[in-house]
């Protein structure tokens, strides 16, 4: 095998580098699909698999009779689901509210104001990102905790910070950082019922779980404040159901909806989008990294065909000293299959290193973007596995039709004379 | 050894004209006997030759060697006959460029289950130094005299230790001196016992040989012994 591999290296080079194309650019296709779909699921649309978020139903007749109200009640009937392992409720502070900074922000002077929105959560929910012993009511005197997204952190740092000149933050800068914040009041529509209630937020940690324009505070809080501005302080928005499995999510949220709730799923809805349109575009090129392989095979055909041609006397040899016709035919067979490994190894390394170049490339010379991931690839042990496998699939390929006609060879022809 | 009874073979020409190569050959060749097989050129001395080893199939008539019946033989059964009881040497030899004198003797190994690593190295050897060419096991054929490239493909054949030897102008492409070397081979072999069966136009080699047969008109003839 290494002998006619070194007798025609041309050759042999050249069915090696087909493959290697190939299975390359399926390879750092698919990688980079496969990189940038875990881009969109974890950090643009987090969305955790074990997670459904129920919310009370847009328009229903029950609410005007009383019903559709996500009480306490409602709440424990859907922690009685089969899967349900915890639940996590939601209240918005069903206020506006404004937040003004006028000061030193982490030594630039900065004056701003916004109108957020302030959600309150069960600590539970967050306790995977922040401590739940400080994400508590403290009362009325005493900072609001607040939990910021790690995703707006993220929008931050990346767009609004340096069109500003604003400095880059971490989310252990952020920790400690107060503002003031006016509950029940709005520069949007003016008027507003009740008291206004000033205070001042503290952040205490961040969160993906957080929301993402606004604060999240913890539920206690957001009950207080909907109490003291006069607002429902007794319902809430919506109610995290934490499952067993993701596989449990069709079932539980059949069994949501025919209690009469809805399901919030605008997250998932958008991460599937993205990572629909990522698979798509991945396919396509996989489609045509798939041709290059196709035409590799081609070229291996030609090759081995050439090959068999020129040692024809050689394995009329083989066969005169005792090979079989499938021996023949295996041995030209692990010949392109030889190639198709080399070739498909080479791939796969030229795939690392072009992605790699591409990690610097992007790293270097493209501007800071919101999510712009420290690696756009990823490289899966069966993405390995797969194109070395493909190379020498697409090398058998190539190689069945001069295999078999190496099996045809006519010992006695070639050896007359 | 050789058994070989009305045996017949043709095929057709490209006019389709059918052409007689063998027409009721008998042969009959006994352990430790050197036949020597003469005739014309063409007359079909190496279709005899590829038929008696197994190489060509298509003929008609009873064929048994090495106490095989080699009608009833698959592909299978017929390379297991090439690769265990009959050797194959060539006028032109056909070594492997690419390998050494020791990796060409130890080609048929490769078709060949159940022979380690270290014995097949030990049959090579052996094989080289029976044919004379120990301690250049390393050399390819490139760096080998024409004499020297015929014994590599002698001991090849020996490999496997045949009972039967079938040579197809083994000193065509040799001088003299190189071809008296090769028959005196031949004859420490037929003395151990092993069937040698030569195709050739040389008087030399027909002489050396115990019996000499012609093929003529797809019969084969005793010729009884010449000397040269």
């Amino acid at each position: 095998m290494r002998l006619s591999i070194a007798r025609d290296p041309r050759g042999s080079l050249s069915s090696i580098f087909g493959v290697a194309m190939g299975v390359g650019t399926l390879v750092f296709f698919v990688a980079l699909g496969s990189g940038i779909g875990n881009v969109v699921r974890e950090q643009v649309f987090p969305v955790e698999a074990r997670l459904i978020q129920v919310v009370p139903p847009t328009v229903s007749v029950g609410a005007l009779l009383g019903g559709g109200r996500l009480d306490d009640a409602a709440v424990e009937q859907l922690a009685g689901l089969q899967g349900v392992v915890a639940t996590h409720r939601h209240m918005d502070v069903r206020v506006p509210s404004v937040i003004g900074f006028n000061g030193d922000f982490f030594g630039r002077q900065l004056r701003m104001g916004a109108e957020v929105a302030v959600e309150g959560v069960e600590p539970g929910l967050l306790a995977a990102h922040v401590d739940p012993a400080r994400f508590v009511d403290a009362g009325p005197e005493a900072p609001m905790a607040g939990v910021a997204s790690t995703r707006l952190l993220e929008i931050y740092n990346r767009s609004f910070a340096p069109s500003r000149g604003l400095p880059q933050l971490s989310g252990r800068m952020l920790e400690g950082f107060t503002v003031p914040i006016e509950i029940n009041r709005s520069w949007v529509s003016g008027r507003t019922e009740g008291p206004m209630i000033p205070a001042r937020v503290e952040v205490v940690g961040l969160s993906p779980r957080a929301m993402l324009a606004g604060v999240t505070v913890p539920l206690e809080t957001a009950r207080r404040l909907n109490a003291q501005a006069g607002a429902d302080a007794e319902t809430y928005t919506a109610v995290t159901l934490e499952l067993e499995t993701p596989s449990q999510v069709p079932t539980v949220s059949r069994q949501v909806e025919a209690m009469g709730w809805e399901i919030d799923d605008q997250d998932r809805e958008l991460a599937r989008t993205a990572g629909a349109a990522v698979l798509l575009t991945t396919s396509v090129l996989a489609f045509l990294s798939l041709l290059i392989c196709l035409l590799a095979a081609v070229n291996i055909a030609h090759a081995l065909s050439a090959s068999v041609r020129a040692r024809e006397k050689e394995l009329g040899v083989y066969r005169a000293v005792g090979a079989t016709r499938a021996a023949v035919k295996q041995l030209v067979m692990a010949e392109g299959a030889t190639l198709g490994l080399l070739g498909g190894a080479a791939g796969v390394a030229t795939a690392f290193l072009f992605a790699a170049l591409t990690d610097l490339a992007v790293a270097r010379w493209v501007p800071d973007f919101p999510f712009k991931p420290q690696t756009a690839f990823a490289f899966p042990w069966w993405l390995w596995a797969g194109g070395i496998g493909l190379g020498v699939l697409a090398a058998l390929v190539g190689s069945f039709g001069p295999a078999r006609r190496a099996a045809a060879t006519d010992p006695a022809r070639v050896l007359a004379g | 050894m050789i058994h070989v009874r009305g045996l017949r073979k043709d095929y057709l020409e490209g006019n389709g004209e059918r052409v007689k190569v063998l027409d009721g050959v008998d042969l009959e060749a006994g352990a430790g006997e050197f036949v020597a097989i003469v005739g014309a050129s063409g007359s079909g001395k190496s279709t005899l030759l590829h038929i008696l080893g197994g190489l060509d199939t298509d003929w008609e008539g009873e064929v048994r060697v090495a106490e095989q019946n080699l009608r009833g033989l698959s592909d299978a059964g017929l390379s297991r006959l090439r690769n265990e009881q009959v050797g194959f040497v060539f006028q032109s030899f056909h070594l492997v460029p690419g390998l050494s004198a020791l990796e060409n003797v130890r080609l048929p190994a490769h078709f060949r289950a159940g022979m380690s690593v270290k014995e097949e190295e030990t049959r090579a050897r052996e094989a080289l130094s029976r044919v004379g060419l120990a301690g250049k096991e390393a050399r390819p054929p490139s760096r080998l005299s024409g004499g020297e490239r015929q014994r590599v493909s002698i001991a090849r054949a020996l490999f496997c230790r045949p009972r039967v030897l079938l040579c197809d102008e083994p000193t065509g492409n040799l001088d003299p001196q190189t071809a008296e070397g090769i028959i005196s081979l031949f004859h420490s072999l037929v003395a151990d016992g092993l069937t040698l069966l030569v195709v050739t136009h040389e008087d030399r080699l027909r002489a050396a040989a115990g019996r000499a047969l012609r093929l003529t008109d797809g019969v084969l003839k005793e010729e009884g012994v010449v000397r040269a």
